[in-house]
């Protein structure tokens, strides 16, 4: 596997969606289509800071776990080149 | 149930074997761990010894292992390839049938076949009603014929274990890909409504999915008498140095230390928790919309092969 275990998020295309998994705090989230749509075109058109806050509001989840969230997945598609720059 | 892994030394080398842990050596249980284990079993009301490898005949001390399984009155489930010595044949002898099953994993191999072949053929043959046949597909174009042969020519249990050659998380081990269970499934239908006009029935490991089935195959399942299942727990695999894993193809991921007070209910509770978030997902992408999934009817096939498919 190409992907280093200690970073902690990973992610999975669903039929219905995007299944993200936070490995080290043990937690799953998932997005719907229309929240996997709008997140795929948020990725790179968005300031960083308001796709915090989009997952946050989307989802229901604390603003800083959505902030760490975004951050490692940032990094990971960065590492696979799936994103040139935030 | 739980597995007691008693060596990872085996005398084949099956490409799809996932009883392999990552960056660990081959090595032998110490004894101390193996009466450990018994007592593990015990603490949890396991009613059966389950001893597996690598090739578990090839322990040094395997006759004194075997003695002491005896001792608990549990039955004694062996797991072996077959190819094993003559004094290990005569030990597994002094069993009644109904105390001890061999479980012979006679998956025919690329590399030295016939070889192989005709030695389990003589070893299924002496241990007669006390083997019963195990069967892992790793590739989709199997033939099941030769368990056919075995077990009409060597008077073996008429059911044969079958199994899916499941991914290691290490994705080192040569595995069925999920896209090829539905031709699979197909095969398994017809062999088994075969297997039933002859006495045998099939029973199902864990990781098979309802859906590598249409409907007439599950209802020809049904009439087979096969013992199907949708399973992803953790069996609980004790390995050489004493540790409790979740299974062998997750070996890396969950696992804790064998202690005192070890049970083995609250081990697979705690396993399932501490996996829960990869259990939401299945093999495939479109478990997210299946009714069984979300019922709770099938898990969505093998946690390896779910984690796998995680980029």
């Amino acid at each position: 596997m190409n992907y280093n275990p200690a970073r902690g998020v990973r992610w999975a295309v669903e039929e219905d969606g995007i299944l993200i998994v936070d490995q080290r705090e043990k937690k799953s989230l998932k997005l719907n289509q229309t929240e996997s749509a709008l997140w795929q075109l948020n990725m790179v058109r968005t300031p960083y800071s308001q796709l915090s806050l989009f997952l946050s509001l989307v989802k229901g989840i604390p603003i800083i776990e959505a902030d760490r969230f975004i951050e490692e997945l940032f990094e990971l598609w960065r590492k696979q080149r799936f994103l040139t720059d935030r | 149930m739980a597995n007691i892994c008693i060596t990872s030394v085996c005398n084949r080398q099956c490409s799809y074997c996932f009883a392999h842990e990552p960056n660990t050596p081959p090595a032998f249980m110490k004894l101390d761990d193996f009466k450990r284990s018994i007592a593990f079993l015990d603490r949890s009301f396991v009613d059966q010894v389950r001893i597996l490898g690598g090739e578990p005949t090839l322990h040094p001390d395997f006759k004194e292992i075997i003695k002491l399984a005896r001792n608990t009155s549990k039955k004694i489930l062996l797991f072996t390839n077959g190819l094993i010595s003559d004094e290990a044949i005569e030990l597994l002898m002094g069993f009644a049938p109904e105390n001890l099953t061999a479980i012979v994993n006679v998956t025919p191999l690329d590399v030295n076949r016939e070889d192989a072949l005709s030695k389990q053929r003589q070893v299924v043959k002496r241990l007669g009603p006390r083997a019963a046949l195990s069967f892992n597909i790793y590739k989709p174009d199997i033939s099941f014929e030769i368990l056919i042969d075995l077990i009409e020519n060597c008077d073996t249990q008429r059911m044969i274990r079958l199994g899916l050659a499941l991914p290691c998380l290490d994705g080192k081990n040569e595995s069925l890909p999920p896209r090829q269970y539905p031709s699979v499934g197909s095969r398994i239908v017809r062999f088994a409504s075969r297997g039933a006009d002859l006495g045998i029935t099939l029973s199902f490991d864990c990781g098979f999915v309802s859906c590598m089935f249409d409907e007439d195959g599950l209802e020809a399942l049904k009439e087979a008498k096969a013992d199907i299942g949708w399973r992803c727990n953790p069996i609980l695999d004790i390995n050489t140095s004493g540790r409790v894993l979740h299974c062998l193809p997750l070996a890396g991921k969950y696992s804790e230390p064998l202690s005192d007070e070890s049970d083995a209910a609250v081990l697979r509770k705690r396993f399932i928790e501490q996996s829960q978030h990869w259990r939401r997902a299945g093999i495939y992408r479109d478990c997210s919309l299946c009714d069984l999934k979300h019922s709770g009817v099938c898990p969505g096939g093998c946690l390896s092969a779910t984690i796998r498919r995680f980029q």
